[in-house]
């Protein structure tokens, strides 16, 4: 009987599979096979008759997709790789991306938000470190050199 | 309870923790529901959330404690078993020594307290 068609299932292991990108994928995959088959035992436990109150029910049970990636990392001794836009505030940003072209920047193709070019770097810096918030609008600057 | 033991007890069972794993698979090999089941997740079980096992039976299983084979289950897709490999035994072993000389010595001191 296969039951993990179910969209509450698979939207919780593709948040699984999500949640440790950062891990090697053999040992990715073995995780979220098993926790699939442990889903689906449960699932068999519960009978035909399964209500959507069930499977959440089922899957609180199972835990946070988080805590469990969070686990694993602890167990293999992987530091989390969850990488904060203060990281890439941190560092001067035309040294960064030396030839990052504006262009390439406004695509946004996964940088994170502060990546352009700007006029006074240091004052951007006391500014995202004073609020804790990243500025609500960066201008990409122009192709650098 | 006193600010911080709760966090004790949370690492004192996460430490413990595969080797109770390893203690139930020294009579038999068993599949990962079965394992979860038998630890009693939630209430005084040793896991709150019964997805958490999994990281560490994949990391026994790469550390050469257990080995892993699929088999036939009467109801549904087969199952992947586990069972204690010798070096498995070994670290159970000596870990069984360390925990009762840990466990005398505690408990020299709490019931000392209490006189």
């Amino acid at each position: 009987v296969i039951m993990t068609s179910l969209p509450a299932v698979e939207e919780y292991l593709a948040h699984l599979r999500r949640s440790m990108t950062d891990l090697p994928a053999g040992r990715r995959s073995e995780i979220v096979e098993e926790i699939r088959q442990h889903i689906e035992e449960m699932l068999a436990e519960a009978g035909q008759g399964a209500s959507d109150a069930d499977v959440r029910n089922i899957l609180d049970r199972v835990g946070n997709p988080d805590e469990i990636a969070a686990e694993a990392r602890e167990r293999f001794g992987i530091k989390p790789a969850t990488p904060r836009w203060t990281d890439t505030a941190a560092v001067p940003v035309t040294d960064r991306w030396p030839s990052a072209s504006s262009d390439r920047m406004d695509r946004g193709s996964g940088a994170p938000v502060g990546l352009g070019r700007l006029d006074d770097p240091g004052q951007t810096d006391r500014d995202l470190c004073g609020t804790g918030r990243a500025p609500a609008r960066v201008r990409p600057g122009p192709p650098a050199n | 309870m006193v600010a911080g033991q709760e966090r004790l007890l949370t690492q004192m069972r996460r430490g413990t923790l595969e080797y109770c794993v390893l203690a139930l698979l020294r009579e038999e090999e068993r599949y990962g529901f079965d394992l979860v089941k038998a630890l009693g997740a939630g209430g005084d079980g040793m896991v709150t959330s019964e997805g958490t096992i999994y990281p560490l039976l994949t990391r026994l299983r790469r550390d050469g404690l257990v080995t892993t084979s699929w088999e036939e289950s009467p109801s549904g897709p087969p199952r992947r078993y586990y069972r204690l490999t010798s070096k498995g035994r070994q670290a159970l072993a000596e870990f069984v020594d360390e925990w009762q000389r840990f466990r005398d010595a505690v408990d020299r001191f709490m019931e000392g307290g209490q006189q």
